[in-house]
């Protein structure tokens, strides 16, 4: 019952995805746009409690996953302590998202693109374990320079109040690996960009999905040509900033 | 709200503060990664009390299994794949 219970909340949230009703975690209500348009095809956009994505049918994961961090939030994100459990993202057509068996031996860590760490509610944790919102991660990098790339980008938002950030992974160069037997893409970078409006400043972080402790800094505009997306609702005259780097990384 | 069940399943994590500290479930192998600051306040004995019941399950699952090996071999990897990037 509680099985069918959560299916039916999840064909909601889904559905609300039409009408954009969870363009409240995305600046000035904007969504990053593809440029690149080869990456279209069997894309969606995923609605959950206190996040969105955009999930590809193509490399069976998220191109993108939208959070807005506020510092109440965070406060009750670190109270929580529960057991989560991985899950196929059960609104999507079969053969588009990843299965657990992809993962499984795989070498690689379910890398979450928007954390645990940040999720303020039950729910919202317990959602963030969906396989939509996670791709193969190196696994020395997901649990060092990565954590404390999540935890840098937290303390900014505890500090200023809130922050909007768009986590996902690049694809680059001619040949991808794949892994499992739906042939889930293994990301060769990962990136993050934050915004933080009362700052009045935006910037990309780029880490190479591999075991390194070395991540680059990125102007919005930079990565936006990396990505082969948009920011919109970043203000344009912000996306030529270059920050120095990030305290405790 | 903790029902982790060492070596149960390849899927349960249990997440103390946030992401702070996560005990990944496996089949053959827990892992535990993260660093926990466990603050003399109550919201620390949550956690370190959280952390021993996850640690006291490990090791009655490994003490309950007569026949321990000395040390798991690593199980062979999956095989993986490559393609050539659509989106290049």
């Amino acid at each position: 019952m509680k099985k069918l219970l959560a299916g039916l909340l999840f064909a909601v949230a889904v559905h609300a995805i039409a009408a954009p009703s969870c363009t409240q975690f995305v600046p000035n209500g904007q969504f990053p746009l593809l440029i690149n348009q080869k990456m279209a095809p069997k894309t969606r956009i995923l609605c959950y409690s206190d996040f969105a994505l955009l999930h590809s049918g193509i490399t069976h994961g998220p191109l993108w996953s939208a959070e807005h961090l506020t510092r109440e939030h965070l406060g009750d994100a670190k109270e929580q302590i529960r057991t989560n459990k991985f899950y196929e993202e059960p609104d999507l057509p079969s053969g588009e998202g990843a299965t657990l068996a992809d993962y499984k031996r795989s070498g690689f860590d379910r890398g979450h693109m928007s954390p645990a760490g940040d999720r303020w509610n039950e729910e919202a944790m317990a959602e963030s374990f969906t396989l939509a919102n996670i791709v193969p991660q190196d696994r020395d990098n997901n649990q060092h320079l990565w954590a404390r790339i999540e935890s840098a980008v937290r303390r900014i938002a505890v500090k200023n109040g809130e922050v909007y950030v768009v986590t996902g992974p690049l694809f680059v160069g001619s040949r991808l690996r794949t892994i499992g037997p739906t042939r889930v893409f293994v990301p060769t970078q990962l990136f993050k960009v934050v915004y933080v409006p009362s700052m009045r400043t935006a910037f990309a972080l780029v880490v190479d999905n591999t075991a390194t402790n070395r991540y680059e800094v990125r102007t919005i505009h930079e990565l936006e040509a990396m990505s082969g997306m948009r920011f919109p609702g970043i203000p344009e005259s912000l996306k030529d900033q270059r920050i120095g780097g990030l305290k405790g990384v | 709200m903790s029902d982790f069940n060492a070596y149960a399943n390849d899927e349960d994590v249990l997440n103390i503060e946030g992401d702070a500290l996560t005990v990944s479930n496996g089949t053959m192998r827990v892992v535990i990664s993260g660093t926990l600051e466990i603050a003399r306040d109550k919201r620390g004995l949550k956690a370190a009390l959280a952390l021993r019941n996850a640690l006291d399950g490990i090791v009655a699952a490994l003490r309950k299994q007569g026949d321990l090996p000395e040390r798991l071999e690593d199980e062979p990897p999956a095989a993986s794949g490559t393609v050539d990037n659509p989106f290049a």
